[in-house]
């Protein structure tokens, strides 16, 4: 199936097919149990449950060696007054609003391209997919310490023009431009989707609004883009999601730390040192939470505006 | 549409998993009466540190010659690098599952230390001798009374000089049981000055929570009390830093370089490169950055004093510690393999300096002979401070685990001009003693 009809099917009002097979034949229904067992055992054992618990521990002092109070509201309490919390909120935010929408813009114009029927097409997607596969690998954020440090690759070509770089990782008012650089880099997953989509749109489209003297830019606009809206919704929803858990990336590129002063310290970060360095376990399951509650509404946000441009097709 | 659910919940399922896990079983083990005796089975310990692959070798052929001498005792090692160590450390304690012996830092040891996962080692003296440790040495590994740790190797605080650079531009190394943090302002300008801005003079000052510590001793207060509250002037770290930022382009490096250094492997250091004449280490440290370069030559020199010449505050810093944990089921037999690292010869043949300078002095005096020059430098070092060091700080208590980084966080803020040294002074103790209070 495709993605496409894979989102149709999804966002149909409701599952008339589901509903009439489970009425045919009933003896699936033990036999899906059975199949599905791993996946429900893994599912209660290690989501739920730890999920069940984390909700729990968010309410109380744990600090992973002694045993956990309940303390009630405390931690909200000490987000309200958290100055590290905001500054880590507003990175994060910084870096999913700007770098997914750029991310989507470079993968859906190469996604356009490639799509023209290039010779060797197997082999550009392969490359362009690459940095998706290495760019949240612990290998690429060393590298990108190395390229954009004062000394790095990025300065040394800035020099052959004469520039002085600064070191863009070691300045607050650059680095956070370096990390969204590196995932703007990673455009790949989005853009092998985007490819997918393109194919399913249909190419009589294309032909009579060219008969009728469209321009490619009316072509993209008036076909390519409605057409393309829930892959566009889809990559979006995922984008989003996926920036607001990044954490390998600054946690190399910064040693762990966040810095400089603070300038890359993501809300997973700023988690991880609550949970692993300072032992504030409780407060780091109730920020776990709260990252939980962000994404959960920004997602519901996503899906209410999606109303008014993605476009489908039955 | 399943991916985007799964992959929420990924972060708060994972984390959960492990919270779980640790909850059921965490707060048992406690400090009793019971006697610590040494069993009549076979027993089987589990001994834990971090390091490099060269410590792994090492201390594998420690564990083997332990073997040989106590043929009923096994030792089953379990290492890690610096990272991954202490994330594990915390879960395994947490899952009650922690190992017998555990290779501690200053950092943590009271955060473990206080909610009563160690024990305290005066109930081992029968198996764990401390006759080769001096007073101070002991008081390093001490909170409240409690004997919580055995410090491995000695180190100490000091300003490490590049005297290629010195000799290259002319300038006399000071001598350092007289200079103050103007004579150092001064000989670090010079340099940079010299060199036409190529060589930077020293490093930056109050990058992490040593130097904060002597300058606070300087200046008669401590970082903290015994009790484990923060007792720093902000007044203390405001000066600091207020050098710190007249010293950024003009003998130290501009801000940028500063911090590129901080997250810098120590072979990439301006010092290690030639690029810089003195920098803020502990003296134990002059063996990795000596090897990390051929063309360079180091020498150590104590920290500048306050003009108005009080305490000098220099203390010994272990470079770790031994510790075992509360849990442990054969804590005779822990101690006993403690005390063969800590005290027998053998051993310490075997260790050399890996850990450190020895803290134990009839250890240290075992191997002296067969140091190699720069160990002996550090160790010459340590023997010149002697006269001078004073009572060791307090250990840094739970809830401040973090707090080089923090230091070297507010240093940035200054240096990048965002905010002034008084504001950011006070704000650090702002941010320490909550850290500290949502600990306790």
């Amino acid at each position: 199936m495709s993605v496409v009809s894979e989102i149709r099917t999804l966002r149909k009002p409701s599952g008339r097919s589901g509903r009439k097979g489970r009425g045919v034949k009933t003896h699936d229904g033990k036999a899906a149990v059975v199949f599905l067992a791993p996946w429900i055992i893994g599912l209660v054992a290690i989501t739920a449950g730890p999920m069940l618990m984390s909700l729990y521990l968010s309410f109380t002092d744990y600090n992973l060696l002694s045993n956990a109070n309940f303390t009630g509201l405390e931690n909200i309490q000490r987000m309200l007054d958290d100055t590290r919390l905001a500054k880590s909120l507003t990175v994060t935010m910084v870096y999913v609003f700007v770098s997914t929408p750029i991310q989507l813009a470079v993968a859906l114009g190469l996604a356009v391209v490639l799509d023209r029927g290039l010779r060797g097409l197997s082999l550009y997607r392969s490359i362009f997919y690459l940095p998706s596969l290495l760019g949240s690998s612990v290998a690429v954020a060393v590298l990108w310490k190395r390229v954009f440090g004062v000394d790095g690759l990025f300065n040394q070509f800035l020099s052959l023009f004469g520039i002085d770089g600064p070191g863009w990782i070691s300045q607050p008012s650059t680095a956070l431009s370096t990390l969204i650089l590196l995932h703007v880099w990673t455009f790949g997953a989005p853009m092998v989707i985007f490819l997918a989509g393109l194919r399913q749109i249909p190419r009589e489209f294309y032909e009579a609004a060219s008969v009728d003297g469209a321009s490619r830019r009316q072509q993209f606009r008036n076909i390519t883009l409605p057409m393309l809206s829930p892959i566009i919704f889809f990559n979006l929803v995922l984008g989003l999601i996926g920036a607001f858990q990044s954490f390998t990336q600054a946690f190399i590129v910064s040693d762990g730390r966040g810095g400089p002063s603070d300038s890359t310290l993501f809300f997973t970060l700023y988690l991880y040192q609550q949970g692993f360095v300072n032992f504030s376990m409780g407060y780091a399951s109730a920020l776990a939470w709260l990252l939980l509650l962000i994404i959960a509404v920004f997602t519901a946000i996503n899906f209410w505006a999606s109303k008014f441009w993605v476009f489908y097709d039955n | 549409m399943t991916t985007p659910f799964s992959r929420r919940t990924l972060l708060g399922g994972a984390f959960a998993g492990f919270s779980a896990l640790s909850l059921a079983a965490c707060g048992v083990s406690q400090n009793d009466d019971t006697d610590v005796a040494l069993s009549n089975e076979e027993v089987t310990l589990r001994f834990t540190w971090w390091g490099s692959d060269a410590r792994h070798a090492l201390t594998q052929q420690a564990i083997d010659a332990f073997q040989k001498e106590n043929p009923k005792i096994k030792v089953k090692g379990e290492f890690a690098d610096w990272q991954g160590y202490w994330d594990r450390l915390a879960t395994t304690f947490a899952a009650n599952d922690a190992a017998d012996i555990v290779q501690m830092d200053e950092l943590y040891l009271r955060t473990y230390g206080d909610r009563g996962q160690l024990l305290d080692l005066a109930r081992t003296r029968e198996f764990l001798k401390t006759d080769g440790f001096s007073d101070l040495s002991l008081a390093s590994g001490q909170a409240k009374g409690v004997q919580y740790a055995l410090p491995i190797g000695n180190g100490s605080m000091s300003v490490v000089v590049n005297t290629r650079l010195f000799d290259k531009y002319g300038v006399d190394v000071p001598d350092d049981t007289q200079w103050t943090w103007d004579d150092f302002q001064e000989i670090a300008a010079k340099i940079m000055k010299d060199s036409g801005g190529d060589v930077a003079g020293a490093g930056a000052l109050g990058v992490e929570a040593g130097q904060l510590t002597i300058w606070a001793r300087q200046h008669g207060g401590e970082v903290f009390d015994d009790e484990g509250k923060v007792v720093l002037d902000p007044a203390v770290p405001a000066q600091m830093w207020e050098l710190t930022r007249a010293m950024a382009g003009q003998g130290a490096p501009k801000a940028e370089s500063t911090a590129e250094q901080l997250t810098a492997p120590l072979n990439q250091t301006w010092l290690v490169l030639g690029k810089q004449a003195m920098n803020f280490n502990y003296n134990t440290q002059i063996t990795s950055l000596q090897a990390a370069t051929k063309e360079e030559k180091f020498e150590l020199l104590q920290l500048p004093q306050a003009a108005d010449g009080s305490s000098p505050g220099f203390y010994y810093k272990p470079s770790m510690y031994w510790s075992i944990a509360s849990g442990s089921k054969h804590p005779a037999e822990a101690a006993k393999f403690v005390d063969f690292l800590a005290s027998s010869p053998a051993a310490a043949k075997i260790l050399g300096t890996d850990r450190g300078i020895p803290a134990n002095e009839a250890t240290l005096t075992a191997i002296r002979a067969d140091l190699d020059p720069t160990s002996e430098l550090a160790a010459a070092f340590n023997d010149k401070v002697a006269s001078v060091v004073s009572d060791p700080p307090p250990l840094t208590p739970a809830g401040a685990s973090d707090i080089n980084n923090l230091t070297g966080r507010y240093m940035q803020e200054v240096l990048f001009g965002r905010q002034k040294p008084a504001d950011a002074g006070r704000k650090y103790v702002q941010e320490l003693t909550a850290s500290v209070e949502n600990a306790q």
